[in-house]
């Protein structure tokens, strides 16, 4: 009986630790793969107007709280994402502004223009939100790269080309975005990022696992 | 006390020693499970990475002009953003292997490209193990594959090469040149790009190519001169033959006009004038009476042709001189400059013929057909709303009935159009109306007009009477511009329906599934010169939902465009008074379709 106590407390140790240890593979792989679906789904969204995609809409974000299911992202059965739940998704498009984006929209031109400067344009040569949709938990995590302000954020999640060129409070940080990916002017990098608090697998304490964080920068 | 079995005693540590073997395999296992997993983390992680390699090398291939620069980018981007998701040393995996991105013209069913490119990124890195390594397995080799594709892009640029473009000090041909030399920039080696200009002919400056960026295109532009007449229709047309000549469905297929006034060359197969008739002189060559040697003046002018009257003369007209109803016109000149030649039937009067081109013209051509050379209406476009200054004196929207065949269209016309004032203009007459059209005063201005506020003149595009009652007149200025107005968006009306996509050749016919999808974007340089387009013309041509003001208008309320079509494209319509703006107009046009296309 002895021997079966020791050997069954090990096991037991060995297979909760195993268990936990898979799981959250598990559930890394998936949070990976939702990742990625956004990512998919933003640059739809993003580059192709005409797909009528609006990810801000919650019947859109059911496509990712769908592939989310289990990570305690749905508020309901119909999918729909919960905003205290365990897990969050933020997309955004960071552009590094230039020329054109100057041109877009800064109307009138001013005079003097060409060339642009941080006078005719505040955010020339600065990186800049043009997109930015948050689902889930947005109150529990953040944005590695930030957040525009709430009011530039239009109904589709895009910002207007008058904000994008002369709201310097959409602004990213050099050095954050920087650490990451460095932009030519005009270029733009679609960013996906998930959070989610992968707790639930855990047997024991002891074995909680950290929140899992995976971010995709296309 | 209990006993233990001489049998049970035998047995006392086999739980323990068959445990201690078991925990050899169940590490094992364990182990494996671990690796495995591990592999699974960085597998996914590879393949999340070489994903967005794939479609940022896609997206900066327009960061250089040749294949082998834009290979040079996409790898370097490539390998950037491939970083920036895989770190380097990422769960301790070792050197990491990242192709270089492939290319490819996708193709339909019958090998032919459709304008959609397929970047292909590999990249391998070893993995460490951690449990199998008791196996001697030390690493694994994890690979990814990422394929993006990108929408190719077919323009082709419409350049209005006239002479009002060389107004200002630099001119605004000039600065044309630069904007579009700066323009070109903006794509890449996988893009193609023609260049249409015009004058009073249509033709190719470059034909449709990816080599664009060789030089080659920059030469060309540099070498533009700007000096004669705006055939704007011809080079629409020509436009649209280039992107169904290039046959990219796929494509963002796109036609982009710049222009800086209203279209004055009207394209067709003009009837001759085989009747005695009553219109403005001059008619020196033929015989009448002194008083028809101006523009000025109408008079009785004998036949121009003998015969029948289905006889024609294939060209363009052109009106030269202002856009009131007396004054100069042209031609016929050649729509396209590799159009056949211009012949005369036989019939008619050598002594007229033989000084044409020239203003005589309006002796020899009888009246503008309702369509022109490429089946556009020059009555204008069907009406789709009607804008809220209807019925009125500026309304564009009526009722248009057809002299050829007396079908009634409901249309968004310039029929009733007038030189380019409107009823802040009140009664203004001759050389009023032309001091109108100087008016610097803001609404008074560039803004297209109709007859009823020039009570004084004909009052009309149409004849009024004699043999030619209810054509329109090509002996007046104006009324060439108006029929040139109505032809040009009439052809982006059916460059926009695309007709090829039921195998047919464009022209009024049967609309159906368009195949390229064209889009036109237009950039206006208003105040150029006083030959301006109305508020309407070139928003309608970029078929965009709203008319919107004119930089002069001191107060005008944007409507709904009368002409605007659900079903087909919508581009970018984009206008300003000052030259030197050129290229920041441009530039916001390669913004969008470069946000469309990639």
């Amino acid at each position: 009986m002895l021997e079966f106590a020791i050997v069954t407390i090990s096991l037991t140790l060995m297979f909760a630790g195993a268990f936990t240890i898979g799981a959250m593979l598990n559930k890394a792989l998936q949070v990976s793969n939702v990742t990625r679906s956004a990512a998919v789904l933003m640059v739809t969204s993003v580059t192709n107007p005409k797909a009528d995609l609006n990810l801000v809409l919650a019947q859109n974000q059911r496509i990712l709280i769908r592939e989310a299911n289990g990570l305690g992202m749905a508020s309901d059965a119909q999918y729909d994402p919960s905003s205290t739940g365990n897990g969050a998704i933020f997309l955004s498009k960071i552009i590094l502004v230039g020329n054109n984006e100057c041109a877009a929209g800064v109307t009138p031109i001013p005079t003097g223009v060409p060339p642009w400067t941080t006078s005719s344009c505040p955010n020339y040569n600065s990186y800049v939100f043009a997109y930015y949709v948050a689902i889930g938990n947005n109150t529990r995590w953040a944005s590695a790269f930030g957040a525009p302000p709430s009011g530039d954020v239009q109904s589709d999640g895009t910002l207007s080309a008058l904000n994008i060129a002369t709201d310097t409070h959409a602004q990213v940080p050099t050095a954050t975005i920087q650490a990451s990916i460095t932009l030519a002017q005009s270029q733009y990098a679609l960013i996906s990022e998930t959070y989610a608090d992968v707790s639930s697998v855990s047997v024991f304490s002891i074995f909680k696992p950290p929140v899992i964080y995976y971010r995709t920068i296309t | 006390m209990t006993q233990i079995a001489p049998q049970d005693r035998k047995s006392r540590g086999f739980i323990l020693l068959t445990h201690a073997v078991m925990i050899f395999f169940t590490i094992a296992m364990i182990g494996l499970a671990v690796d495995a997993g591990t592999m699974y983390v960085i597998k996914g992680r590879l393949s999340s990475a070489v994903d967005a390699a794939a479609l940022a090398a896609g997206r900066s291939v327009n960061l250089a002009s040749t294949v082998a620069a834009a290979s040079a980018a996409a790898t370097t981007t490539a390998t950037q953003f491939f970083n920036a998701n895989f770190p380097n040393g990422y769960l301790g995996t070792g050197t990491m292997n990242l192709s270089t991105p492939t290319f490819t013209q996708e193709t339909d069913g019958n090998g032919n490209p459709n304008g959609i490119l397929d970047i292909a990124v590999n990249a391998s890195v070893p993995a460490p193990t951690y449990f199998m390594q008791i196996f001697g397995i030390k690493t694994v080799n994890v690979s990814g594959s990422g394929t993006a594709t990108r929408r190719g892009t077919v323009m082709i640029l419409v350049l209005d090469t006239s002479v009002s473009m060389n107004a200002g000090s630099p001119t605004a041909c000039s600065q044309m040149v630069t904007a579009a030399q700066q323009f070109i920039t903006n794509f890449s080696p996988y893009d193609t790009i023609g260049v249409v200009q015009f004058g009073y002919t249509a033709s190719i400056l470059y034909a449709p190519s990816t080599n664009f960026g060789n030089g080659t295109l920059n030469t060309l532009l540099g070498g533009l001169t700007c000096n004669d007449n705006t055939n704007t229709t011809s080079a629409l047309w020509l436009a649209y033959e280039q992107i169904k000549s290039v046959g990219l469905p796929l494509a963002y297929n796109s036609v982009v006009l710049f222009t800086d006034g209203s279209p004055n060359g009207v394209s067709a197969q003009f009837p001759v004038r085989t009747q005695a008739d009553t219109r403005y002189g001059p008619d020196v060559t033929i015989g009448a009476s002194a008083s028809c040697g101006s523009t000025t003046a109408t008079c009785s002018v004998p036949v121009a042709c003998t015969g029948a009257a289905t006889q024609t003369v294939t060209g363009t007209i052109s009106q030269t001189s202002g856009q009131p109803d007396q004054g100069s016109t042209d031609g016929p000149h050649l729509p396209i400059n590799t159009d056949p030649a211009i012949t005369y039937p036989a019939s008619c009067n050598s002594a007229l013929t033989s000084t044409l081109p020239g203003s005589n013209n309006r002796q020899l051509v009888a009246y503008i057909p309702d369509f022109d050379l490429y089946g556009n209406s020059t009555h204008g476009v069907p009406a789709t709303s009607t804008p809220p200054n209807c019925p009125g004196a500026t309304c564009g929207v009526a009722n248009v009935t057809l002299k050829s065949t007396g079908a009634t269209y409901y249309y968004d016309t310039r029929d009733f159009w007038r030189y380019q004032c409107n009823d802040v203009c009140p009664g203004a007459t001759g050389s009023a109306a032309t001091a109108c059209s100087t008016d610097s005063t803001p609404g008074h201005q560039y803004e297209g007009g109709v007859w009823t506020s020039f009570p004084a003149d004909l009052n009309s595009n149409f004849f009024t009477a004699g043999p030619y009652l209810g054509y329109l007149r090509p002996d007046q200025p104006t009324t060439i511009v108006a029929a040139t107005m109505n032809t040009a968006m009439s052809e982006a009306y059916w460059i926009r329906a695309d007709s090829s996509g039921c195998g047919g050749s464009g022209g009024n016919g049967t609309v159906c599934t368009t195949l390229y999808h064209p889009v036109i974007n237009t950039i206006y340089l208003l105040g150029n010169a006083g030959d301006a387009a109305d508020h309407e013309f070139l928003p309608i041509m970029s078929n965009t939902q709203q008319i919107t003001a004119l930089p002069y208008d001191s107060s005008f309320t944007p409507y709904t465009n009368p002409a605007y079509e659900l079903h087909q494209e919508s581009g970018l319509y984009q206008v300003t008074a000052t030259p030197s703006q050129l290229t920041v107009l441009f530039s916001k046009l390669a913004s969008e379709v470069l946000r469309l296309s990639h």
